[in-house]
């Protein structure tokens, strides 16, 4: 464990996040030019989607890291993997707020079940929200780290399937006659300002990813050292 | 790999024999099987009969996940209560065996429910209705290709649980988001066998889903699994 210092809070990924997110905020708002089919309402498009796939990227962090750990058995990555997946869960909960907003002010209803990404994050949402209960209910150690990342792989494939079968569901189960404006109609501004946000979107993440990470080390150094005051012994 | 699959075999074996002596888990899926049938018939009972047809199409698969949890609840529980599991990681096998074996047994329960369930949901639902019922051919295929599927993540994620606190209330939560895109493949295909829709790509996915957790169960399993 290393003493704490800028560097190590991510100062850069705040610096970045603080910059790019009020400054494409402004963008969405004043520069780019409405939908020609659902006007300024889709706009939520440029918070709605960076989110997601920053979900996505953290979701798929924590997989990487689980099978890492159980390469390396290395404790940090075991902690690395839960709090990727904490920020991954944190950020679909977002898409889980956004999604219904969006679909609210242009289709009129709250939840549509033939709407593709945001069944799939409905179905990991669950999915990963039985992580933490797993975590949680075995004591700390090589044990709760080895499950939890057993648990975290099985994510891996579950992203997939849960896309192939929304699609299926899509077509066979929900009919929707819904015609979708992407595609190649998308301007240069909208571009940029979707990158931007995307970026910001995920220097954000990696923020609160050391953030949380950091304390979650200063926690576990604390036990260390309290323990130790008590005279008990320490690994 | 040939060494795999007789331990695979004889794990099966074992948990089968015990079963066929006891009989105990059989009767309980069978009993809450027909149970939540005939829940479900007083459940769909206001609805209009085109309506019934299709929702029994869905309740079907309900009730067949819930009863192989029942099924699962009990999966790891003599090794974890009597110390078996210690002998089996102690002895020179092939670990991914273990997983195998009990997702094989869960498998052949499965199907040994199905073959009462199948008919009573005719019975129950489709048996002098005016609505189209489902292929049986299509159902019977689809339910045989979810059962590797149901067995085979089911019994990766309670091995997991049966490691943990309070595994039985655990289980359930691990499991049913798991196997949410077989119930979507699979309804999928019951409902497009009744509307005489193409069935592939359901059946497809079922496939699918029984290769990929197959195979990320199979190769995790080894380094998953705790004492």
């Amino acid at each position: 464990v290393t003493p704490l210092n800028l560097r190590s809070l991510g100062a850069l990924p705040v610096a970045i996040a603080g910059t790019l997110i009020p400054f494409a905020l402004l963008l969405v708002v004043f520069w780019v030019p409405d939908d020609a089919d659902q006007g300024f309402s889709q706009r939520i498009f440029y918070l709605h989607v960076p989110v997601a796939l920053v979900s996505y990227l953290f979701l798929g962090l924590g997989a990487w890291y689980a099978v890492r750990y159980l390469r390396t058995r290395d404790p940090i990555d075991d902690l690395r993997s839960y709090v990727a997946i904490h920020q991954g869960v944190i950020f679909g909960s977002y898409v889980l707020l956004t999604g219904p907003i969006w679909a609210k002010v242009s289709w009129g209803q709250w939840w549509d079940w033939g709407d593709r990404q945001l069944n799939v994050f409905l179905i990991l949402f669950l999915f990963y929200s039985a992580y933490f209960m797993l975590r949680f209910s075995v004591d700390a150690g090589p044990r709760r780290a080895t499950l939890s990342a057993g648990y975290a792989l099985l994510g891996i494939g579950l992203v997939p399937l849960s896309f192939l079968a929304v699609r299926i569901a899509e077509t066979v189960i929900h009919p929707t006659p819904l015609i979708r404006a992407d595609g190649p109609q998308i301007e240069a501004s909208m571009l940029v300002t979707f990158g931007l946000m995307l970026a910001g979107a995920a220097a954000l993440g990696f923020a609160l990813f050391s953030v949380e990470l950091r304390g979650k080390l200063i926690d576990e150094r604390m036990r260390r050292l309290r323990r130790r005051l008590r005279g008990e012994a320490v690994l | 790999v040939s060494g795999f699959w007789r331990t695979t075999w004889l794990l099966a074996r074992k948990d089968l024999l015990l079963e066929a002596r006891s009989r105990e888990l059989t009767l309980a899926m069978g009993l809450f099987a027909l149970a939540s049938l005939v829940l479900a018939q007083y459940a769909t009972g206001a609805a209009a009969e085109a309506d019934r047809a299709l929702l029994a199409s869905g309740l079907v698969w309900l009730v067949v996940l819930f009863t192989a949890m029942l099924g699962l609840q009990r999966s790891f529980a003599a090794e974890r209560d009597e110390g078996l599991f210690d002998a089996l990681l102690l002895a020179p096998l092939d670990r991914s065996a273990i997983w195998a074996g009990k997702a094989v047994a869960l498998t052949a329960l499965l199907l040994l429910i199905e073959i009462v369930l199948v008919p009573l949901t005719w019975l129950f639902f489709f048996e002098g209705s005016t609505a189209a019922a489902p292929s049986l051919v299509t159902l019977c295929a689809a339910l045989a290709l979810a059962n590797l599927g149901v067995a085979g993540a089911g019994s990766f994620v309670a091995s997991l649980a049966s490691a943990a606190r309070q595994r039985e209330v655990l289980l359930p939560v691990l499991f049913l988001p798991a196997v949410t895109p077989l119930l979507i493949a699979g309804v999928a295909a019951t409902v497009g066998s009744a509307q005489g829709e193409p069935v592939t790509q359901p059946l497809l996915l079922l496939l699918v889903y029984d290769a990929v957790v197959g195979v990320l169960a199979w190769g995790a399993y080894d380094h998953v699994i705790t004492e």
